[in-house]
């Protein structure tokens, strides 16, 4: 059984350590930066968020695996035919992830301590390391939880069944609580007592928004009850959920989950612990304690559950479809309404990558503004960027992830009579129809945040959410970056910086003085390479014939407009927010690639 | 589609080498217009890296692919609207439900009969609501083979159409490829390892062994070109007989069955006067292929 | 009319059908003048090439056996004909070669065998 566990162990090694020891290294050129270019990053608002956000990525590619349909995030099933047992399974999986969350959080407090350091010479704001290791753990142990789930249920009953836990969560670390003398009047005596807004803006606000915030939650409780469990228990369950939602407690506990959260979320922001003072701040917040022990223990509960059901009921979503149907269920509508080849190829292109951008940050992007508008003192200030940064996060999560489902075409699709014009037209258009609606929601999102948050400060603060801009454009390359890249997408855009990064080094180098306004002069440098490259690639898909003279035209008139800006914005009075959009018009010179899509189709598809 | 060629596929010295393996060398292949055309060969003896060629997944490093008469990978519109694919993994998207792979599939081809489709689905027995992913091995194939036979193309393509199938589903996939080219002038070419198949439904087949074309006649002629004969020899001599054409010799002592390829009395002639011929039959494919194959093999060996 | 195909066998498909149709004729489960399947259906009926039934209907065509009304379908020759006895005179040769085969086989002399025909003979006829 060890054996057994220790060749799982190499396997997930053998599988993600790239990115772990990838993530680490960022995070360490991070570091280094700012020694070298002395804290320059750190004048911005959202520089230890972009630490964050690197966090969050790693732990997505983490979870990645590879299967037979491409690579997933669902547990490899492959592993459940082994003589190990589903504990140790699980084990394995999670001791290993925890692992490298714990080097990643322990970067990560490196970094934060480091910005407090050189920032505000004072480290006592800063997170402890045990608070990042407790947020980075919980957080693992969850994703495994969802993992698990998502191997035997679909997304929409995985996200339901977590809320069921959380639920449980809130319960039980408030059970836990009494056992231990505060009771739950305490909590509310407390959550009142640290926030004085509570008396302001009344109960009504936080019970309107709880009813919010549980209805969807128990509809979906009762929703994946009632598919989970036979008849007879869920009738039984549903009948137990019923009473305990009617005996007034759990309503109690869930309007306290927005202030409840906020409280935690504020006092691990801002309050220093040490490792020894989590002594301290466990007896001075039991229920805290006890919330992230219980988090945690669910988590992994859950994710144990969810892996017996997944190995023993190995088919379970896999049942079969009834042999008999009703004859002429197809209605002669769908059957006249012929599809052009291009909207066809559009839908598909949808339906199996981009739809699930929109889908997943929509919807988070309304709970963060709900979560926002808890007006709390000593917050303002991070809550708004770093809600708009982890809408981002999240949306970049599904990017990559979207682009490492759809890196090739299987043959099904090559195989069907359509041009490579057509079929790059409807990528393009599929992808474009879900980035700009969604970064659109998440800009204006942003922008609302900041004025509702800080409206004596917005003007100065504004800048910082349009760091999001670039993020659109990168984010939008990076979806096609597999089609024209293939798998060395993210290294061609990470090269990219590292290019500008290593003319700012060489500047540096031959005149520090030159370095102050270092962007300056090494983006005009980049432009023109970009350029070369550019015309190299439309020379050369316009050689192979494979596109259409309209698609080169479009390609080479955006490239010229996005390059005439850059270098206008270069010139001009070099404060913060124009360098925002230098960055947005470096990242636009880009959109040549555009230009490559065809011939890589071309390539992929005639190897 | 009306082409000059009575042949549907031209393949003409194609080469094809990954990395260090050869898939495919010197291969030479003609497919006439109509009949079933059956592919057979070992697991990686180069069937699927042909089919490729054929469907302009590939480029020919060396050599010629002519389908249709056309270049499929300078003109892959032409070329794939006229062929019917189903590949080997069944890569279809799992998320689509059957109604909407017909859907999907019937926006690419203007010959799509929607009439025929809805027919083909009922003799599956495909649930039109119901998701790819969730559909059997069996049912995928179908569905498959479905979206392959639905716009009624000049040429299917079917690259082992039956492998991990159960008998019902490899059944009706056979009276599928059947009815086909019972239509005057379609083609199927199949590629399968399960001989017994081929035997049954190929009107011409061809042995890839190794990325070499082994062998490509039609069926009748290969039944009645090739012979296993058991032979004793009565002077007392043992040793393994030869001669040329012979193909594979089983056997130990005086006793030895031999399957060759040419005439019985030619091969009486070449094994001598002492000897007596105890039993002449024709052998099934599968014995024609084991001894091909196996031939190759004994031949490196040495 | 049911045939049995079997490729392992070895023997051409097509040579199968036209055995067995004649072996069919010649025990009178086909009559004189009864329609045989037409090609596609007993293609898809045997899982065979549609050009194979086609051979082996031209086959039996030939041997007079079939003959094919323009337009009709394929009918079974009319009886009593010549190369109907003979072809059951073939065949019940083969299975007399293959007994004698398998009584020298097992020792036992053809004298033997005779008298054991007899017996048979005479346990079959009593009811």
């Amino acid at each position: 059984m060890f054996r057994a566990s220790r060749i799982l162990f190499w396997e997930l090694f053998r599988q993600t350590w790239l990115v772990v020891l990838l993530s680490l290294f960022i995070l360490w050129g991070y570091i280094t930066f700012q020694f070298i270019f002395d804290a320059m990053f750190y004048e911005e608002i959202f520089s230890s968020t972009i630490a964050w956000i690197i966090v969050f990525l790693t732990l997505c590619f983490l979870f990645l695996s590879t299967s037979k349909e491409g690579l997933t995030f669902a547990f490899p099933r492959r592993q459940f035919t082994l003589p190990v047992s589903t504990v140790a399974l699980l084990n394995v999986h999670l001791v290993y992830r925890l692992f490298a969350m714990t080097l990643v959080g322990g970067m990560l407090y490196i970094i934060q301590y480091s910005f407090y350091f050189i920032e505000y010479q004072n480290t006592e704001d800063a997170l402890s390391l045990g608070a990042i290791l407790t947020i980075l753990l919980l957080i693992t142990i969850w994703a495994q939880a969802f993992v698990c789930l998502l191997s035997v249920f679909s997304f929409w009953k995985t996200v339901g069944i977590q809320c069921v836990m959380l639920i449980l969560v809130l319960g039980m670390s408030d059970f836990l609580g009494l056992l231990t003398g505060s009771s739950c009047l305490g909590v509310l005596n407390w959550a009142i007592s640290v926030d004085p807004y509570w008396e302001r803006f009344s109960i009504v606000f936080y019970f309107v928004q709880g009813i919010l915030i549980a209805l969807p939650f128990w509809a979906l409780a009762v929703a994946v009850i009632r598919k989970t469990f036979p008849s007879k228990s869920t009738n039984r369950l549903s009948l137990f959920l019923l009473l305990a939602l009617l005996s007034g407690k759990l309503p109690l506990y869930i309007l306290l989950i927005p202030a409840l959260f906020e409280n935690l979320f504020h006092k691990m922001l801002s309050t220093s612990y040490s490792p020894m003072e989590i002594f301290v701040w466990y007896e001075e917040k039991t229920w805290g304690l006890n919330l992230v022990i219980m988090t945690g223990v669910i988590g992994y509960l859950g994710a144990l559950w969810a892996l017996m059901q997944s190995r023993n009921r190995f088919a379970v979503h896999r049942a079969p479809s009834k042999p008999l149907f009703k004859q002429g269920v197809m209605s002669s509508k769908w059957q006249s309404e012929q599809w052009s080849p291009m909207r066809a190829q559009f839908w598909y292109e949808w339906r199996q990558t981009y739809q699930w951008l929109p889908y997943i940050v929509i919807p988070t992007t309304i709970v963060l503004l709900l979560i926002a508008f808890v007006p709390i003192e000593g917050t303002k200030d991070l809550t708004g960027i770093t809600i708009t940064w982890i809408g981002v996060a999240i949306s970049w999560g599904v990017g990559f992830y979207g682009i490492r489902a759809s890196v090739s075409y299987t043959a099904s699709v090559f195989t069907k009579p359509i041009s490579i014009t057509t079929m790059s037209r409807a990528k393009l258009w599929a992808g474009l129809s879900a980035v700009i609606p969604t970064f659109l929601l998440l800009v204006l999102a942003g922008k609302f945040i900041l004025y509702r948050l800080l409206p004596e400060t917005f003007q100065e603060t504004n800048v910082a959410y349009q760091s999001i801009l670039p993020s659109v454009v990168l984010m939008f390359l990076l979806m096609f970056g597999a089609l024209y890249l293939g798998r060395v997408a993210i290294v061609y855009l990470c090269g990219f910086y590292c290019v500008i990064a290593f003319i700012a080094m060489l500047t540096h180098l031959i005149n520090p003085f030159l370095f102050i306004d270092w962007e300056a002069t090494c983006i005009p440098v980049f432009l023109i390479m970009s350029l070369v490259l550019g015309i190299f690639l439309i020379f050369m898909t316009w050689c192979r014939k494979v596109v259409t003279s309209q698609h080169t035209l479009i390609t080479i008139g955006a490239v010229l407009c996005a390059m005439l800006l850059a270098v206008l914005t270069v010139y001009r009075n070099s404060c913060f927010s124009e360098y925002v959009f230098l960055n947005l018009f470096v990242l636009l010179s880009n959109t040549f690639a555009l230009a490559w899509v065809p011939l890589m189709l071309h390539r992929q598809r005639h190897r | 589609m009306d082409t000059v060629s009575d042949y549907v596929v031209e393949v003409e010295g194609l080469g094809r080498r990954f990395k260090r393996t050869v898939a495919l060398e010197g291969f030479s292949l003609k497919i006439p217009r109509g009949g079933v055309f059956g592919l057979v060969g070992e697991n990686g003896a180069g069937k699927t890296t042909l089919i490729k060629h054929l469907l302009g997944l590939y480029k020919a490093e060396q050599g010629t692919v002519r389908v249709f008469g056309l270049d499929p990978v300078q003109e892959p519109e032409k070329v794939l609207g006229g062929i019917g694919y189903l590949s080997e993994d069944r890569d279809l998207p799992g998320w689509m439900k059957v109604k909407e792979l017909m859907r999907y599939t019937a926006a690419f081809y203007p010959k799509w009969d929607p009439e025929y489709a809805e027919k083909l689905r009922q003799v599956f027995e495909l649930d039109p609501k119901a998701k790819l992913r969730t559909l059997s091995r069996g049912q995928l194939a179908k569905a498959g083979l479905l979206a392959a036979l639905a716009h009624r193309p000049d040429l299917l393509l079917l690259d082992e159409p039956s492998s991990g199938l159960d008998p019902v589903v490899r059944r009706e996939i056979l009276s599928a490829i059947i009815r086909t080219v019972a239509d005057e002038g379609r083609t199927v070419l199949f590629s399968s390892h399960l001989l017994d198949e081929v035997e049954r439904v190929a009107d011409r087949v061809a042995m890839i062994h190794q990325g070499k074309l082994v062998l490509d006649a039609p069926m009748e002629e290969i039944k009645d070109t090739h012979h296993r004969m058991t032979i004793r020899y009565t002077n007392g001599q043992t040793a393994k007989p030869d001669f040329p054409g012979m193909l594979s010799c089983q056997g130990r002592g005086n006793e030895w069955t031999i399957v060759f390829q040419g005439n019985v009395n030619a091969a009486k002639e070449h094994l001598g006067n002492g000897i007596e011929i105890l039993q002449v039959e024709s052998p099934s494919l599968e014995e024609i292929f084991v001894a091909r194959v196996g031939r190759s093999i004994s031949i490196e060996e040495d | 009319m049911h045939l049995h195909i079997s490729p392992a066998e070895g023997k051409p498909i097509y040579r199968q059908i036209v055995d067995q149709v004649k072996y069919l004729i010649a025990a009178g489960r086909l009559q004189a003048g009864e329609e045989l399947p037409p090609i596609r259906v007993l293609a898809e009926e045997l899982l065979i090439n549609p050009n194979t039934v086609a051979r082996a209907y031209r086959e039996l065509e030939v041997a007079g056996l079939l003959s094919k009304r323009q337009g009709a379908g394929t009918y079974v020759s009319g009886g009593g004909s010549p190369l109907a006895h003979q072809e059951r005179l073939r065949i019940i040769t083969e299975r007399i070669d293959a007994l004698l085969v398998e009584a020298r086989q097992m020792d036992i002399p053809t004298e033997e065998l005779m008298e054991l025909i007899q017996t048979r003979e005479k346990l079959l006829n009593e009811p």
